[in-house]
């Protein structure tokens, strides 16, 4: 998966299959794209099925709600965490969240 | 192995955990009452529709906006300006923001819990909105007292709010540490445990337990999309959010 890609939205080219289904309806709804999201969420079942819109939905519905849980608590990454992903986060230009 | 699968194609599991997440949002928590959470979940979804939320939203810093929150005139204005910020820009927010509302007399119990029911609500209602499903209306609050329990052990050291660790935790607290993991994540919420347990009863089929935990790869067996395919779907939502963690 191309991390840059994905965290840019540019969904063709993340490597993933569908990746451009997934991301699309992932940016409809996050970002309340009301004029899109019938479009998108109907591209997704069309190539992953009801079985995989939903699992799709219920990612989006994670990740819409345990960021909020980090951001508002201001917890830091776990060490083991932060270790292992030296090389990804120095790739993705992303500095230590300042307080 | 696939999962059993109800007639839209939510696995079974997932739309019972998501309806003990509705039920659990009515009924009376650890700091506020069945009522209070629902009024919480009720300004949540206000949040989007507010205009300083939006001009805060587009300002370099929320900071440089000043104005009233458009609310449902039902919360305290301190509770509305954390409910709606961590709505609107939760990865804008600071420890000197929180130090402010906690000097206008927000209790740092009911701020933990406000964060569960406001990111529990995020959650559900993006659910619905990714399926095409209704906005489902708020359920009817259950009457009772909050129990209110602090847990003695917590402590500051992790993040903004005092933690609980599993070496001080007392037999008061339910072990949310052996079922759900011990990441800081699992940890941000334990001043109120009963909101972390609540929380990644409904997180946990929403996406994965971690990864150290037996049920994890019967998850990703069982899931219609590929794990990489739903952690590219997590870190897009992230970015998007802004999430720093």
């Amino acid at each position: 998966m191309d991390l840059v890609a994905t965290l840019e939205g540019k969904g063709a080219a993340t490597g993933m299959p569908n990746g451009a289904e997934l991301l699309a309806l992932t940016d409809a709804v996050v970002l309340r794209d009301f004029a899109n999201l019938d479009a998108c969420r109907e591209a997704v079942r069309a190539a992953l099925g009801d079985a995989g819109l939903a699992d799709t939905a219920a990612t989006i519905g994670s990740y819409n709600a345990i960021v909020k849980v980090a951001d508002a608590t201001g917890i830091e990454l776990d060490e083991s965490t932060a270790d292992m992903t030296v090389d990804m986060r120095a790739d993705l230009d992303l500095v230590d969240r300042k307080t | 192995m696939t999962e059993e699968r109800i007639s839209d194609g939510t696995r079974k599991g997932l739309s019972a955990a998501m309806e003990r997440a509705w039920q659990r949002l009515a009924r009376p928590g650890t700091w506020w009452t069945g009522a209070e959470r629902l009024a919480i979940a009720a300004e949540t979804r206000q949040a989007d529709a507010c205009g300083l939320c939006g001009a805060r939203k587009e300002a370099l810093s929320p900071n440089h906006v000043e104005g009233r929150h458009d609310s449902l005139c039902v919360l305290d204005d301190v509770v509305v300006e954390a409910i709606h910020r961590i709505r609107t820009d939760a990865g804008r927010l600071s420890s000197g923001w929180l130090k402010g509302l906690l000097e206008q007399g927000l209790e740092d119990t009911h701020y933990v819990e406000l964060v569960g029911v406001v990111s529990t609500i995020s959650a559900l209602d993006a659910v619905d909105l990714s399926m095409g499903h209704q906005q489902r209306a708020l359920p009817d609050p259950v009457a009772g007292e909050p129990t209110r329990h602090r847990p003695p052990g917590a402590r500051m050291g992790l993040g903004w709010l005092p933690t609980l660790s599993a070496d001080d935790r007392t037999p008061q607290e339910p072990d949310f540490f052996s079922k759900y993991g011990d990441y800081n994540v699992q940890k941000a919420m334990s001043l109120v445990p009963d909101e972390v347990m609540g929380f990644f009863d409904l997180d946990t089929e929403l996406y994965f337990y971690e990864r150290e935990l037996p049920q994890r790869a019967e998850q990703e067996a069982g899931r219609a999309i590929t794990p990489m395919q739903i952690e590219m779907i997590a870190a897009r939502a992230a970015s998007l959010n802004g999430c720093h963690y």
